[in-house]
């Protein structure tokens, strides 16, 4: 069999999950292809000949700034590689701000472009599709309605499913952990999950732990488990809650719990969450869950023009209806938090009608499968 | 001068509000009046005495957030940046309303 290259570009930790596990299943369909590109650790354990490692490229707003010089370099380098190698094809995993520059750079060499994990612009930004349609032979998108979306803007796009769903069914669960942090059958446990990226913990964090001590006052007997995604970001989260802890006075017992959150979520009555793809997870598990964004009032007014989308909550977007409560907050509203999230735990029926809308939103796309078919679409491309 | 202040006084809010309602044709044009009325008013106010001033206050606060629209809108039309370019409202909204307060404060020194 003939030796094909692909190149394959992630920056975040998601695409690198994502890109891993795509890899793997191209590997299988096709030995003979060999990976060259960006991204981190799981994508090169998976066989990535990497370039250059994206570990300190996932950047939100103006940090992006600072890390322009660098991203310039590594655009050389893949153009460089673009000239020299020739790839069959590259893949794009999410990124956008840097992804489009190597599209645009592939499309004038003539090299075919699939983008897996799509950039939101059915949420923001949705003339965006037209940079899409000009530098991206096809979308191979995560969301059933992202299809819809891309095919109306005349871009070729192909629902796989969502790859999460992938790694959880081959998730081992800790079922010890699970049983230990819930605590007895009679017991509401709420957990706080304050997303992976530093920036998020900061302006989050504190939100959640408000809520975390209204919810206490109006449920004394709640116990809170608080996820912390990343061992990197324990100290942080751990100052903030010691920070809180001492400036407020106030005796709230949280149990931190790192690099477990599936466990977390599972042992849960009820998550209180960011609007992003861990809401997917939760999902997954059918656990009733109040989500928010928190931005600067600022963001706010400025950003407000630009959405396209009346729910920010991926869950809530997949069904069209608000299956959860969700918030985008300009000011730290944890009183609106609180209370739905103490709706949530005591009233049953409204609980029964969330887990209700969360199954059919697993139902809708929690089938795995979807690294193998994003892999056929790979294929059919080279 | 009088009608001139207050017709750069409101159209902010005014702007401000037809955009954060999404109402994005009014909001340019209360824009377009924010600007051109604050424009002749620093002009009335700086101008002949202090010309090199002027164009300083105008570099930034009108020519810089402008061009940033100007782009926004073609890439909204064309698609031609790889960038995402609705930062350039953020500009604008940065940049812009500094120069009535400016002209404001100059107004009130030079009384």
């Amino acid at each position: 069999m003939e030796t094909k290259k692909i190149f394959i570009s992630a920056g975040e930790t998601s695409g690198d999950m994502h890109g891993s596990n795509l890899m793997r299943e191209i590997h299988k369909k096709n030995p003979s292809i060999k990976f060259y590109g960006l991204g981190r650790n799981k994508m090169t354990e998976a066989g990535l000949q990497c370039i250059r490692d994206m570990s300190s490229h996932s950047v939100m707003w103006l940090q992006a700034l600072k890390k322009i010089p660098g991203l310039r370099k590594i655009f050389k380098d893949c153009t460089r590689f673009f000239d020299e190698e020739k790839p069959g094809l590259l893949i794009l995993i999410d990124y956008v701000g840097f992804n489009l520059y190597l599209a645009k750079a592939a499309k004038k060499r003539n090299i075919p472009v699939m983008y897996y994990i799509s950039p939101q612009l059915w949420a923001h930004g949705s003339w965006r599709i037209k940079k899409i349609k000009k530098f991206v032979d096809r979308m191979v998108v995560v969301y059933p309605f992202e299809e819809t979306f891309y095919t109306n803007g005349g871009v070729s796009a192909k629902y796989v499913g969502h790859p999460l769903f992938d790694e959880l069914n081959a998730k081992d669960i800790d079922e010890v952990l699970v049983e230990k942090m819930k605590a007895g059958k009679d017991k509401m446990v709420v957990s706080l999950l304050p997303g992976s990226r530093k920036q998020e913990i900061r302006t989050l964090l504190p939100i959640l732990l408000e809520t975390a001590t209204s919810i206490h006052e109006k449920i004394p007997s709640v116990k809170f488990l608080l996820s912390c995604s990343n061992k990197r970001n324990l100290e942080l989260i751990e100052g903030i809650t010691k920070r809180f802890a001492s400036t407020n006075n106030k005796r709230l017992s949280i149990e931190i719990v790192t690099e477990k959150i599936s466990e977390v979520i599972k042992s849960s009555s009820l998550c209180i969450c960011n609007s992003g793809t861990v809401t997917l997870e939760i999902a997954n598990y059918q656990i009733p869950m109040v989500a928010c964004y928190r931005v600067s009032p600022f963001a706010y007014f400025a950003s407000k023009p630009h959405i396209d989308t009346p729910y920010i909550c991926l869950v809530n977007a997949i069904v069209e209806r608000e299956v959860v409560p969700e918030k985008t907050m300009y000011r730290d509203d944890y009183k609106w938090l609180a209370s739905h999230a103490t709706e949530l735990l005591l009233n049953e029926e409204k609980r029964e009608a969330c887990i209700a809308g969360l199954k059919e939103v697993t139902s809708l796309i929690g089938s795995p499968g979807a690294s193998a078919k994003a892999a056929d679409e790979a294929l059919s491309m080279i | 001068m009088t009608l001139l202040i207050i017709i750069s006084i409101l159209s902010l809010p005014l702007t401000a509000a037809c955009y954060f309602y999404s109402k994005i044709k009014l909001s340019v044009l209360f824009a377009l009046i924010f600007v051109v009325s604050n424009i002749i008013f620093a002009h009335g106010l700086l101008y002949e005495d202090y010309t090199i001033f002027f164009y300083l206050l105008m570099v930034p606060c009108v020519v810089f957030p402008v061009s940033c629209l100007i782009a926004f809108a073609l890439d909204v039309k064309y698609g031609i940046f790889c960038i995402d370019t609705s930062f350039s409202s953020i500009v604008a909204w940065i940049f812009t309303p500094i120069l009535l307060p400016i002209n404001l404060i100059i107004l009130y020194l030079g009384n």
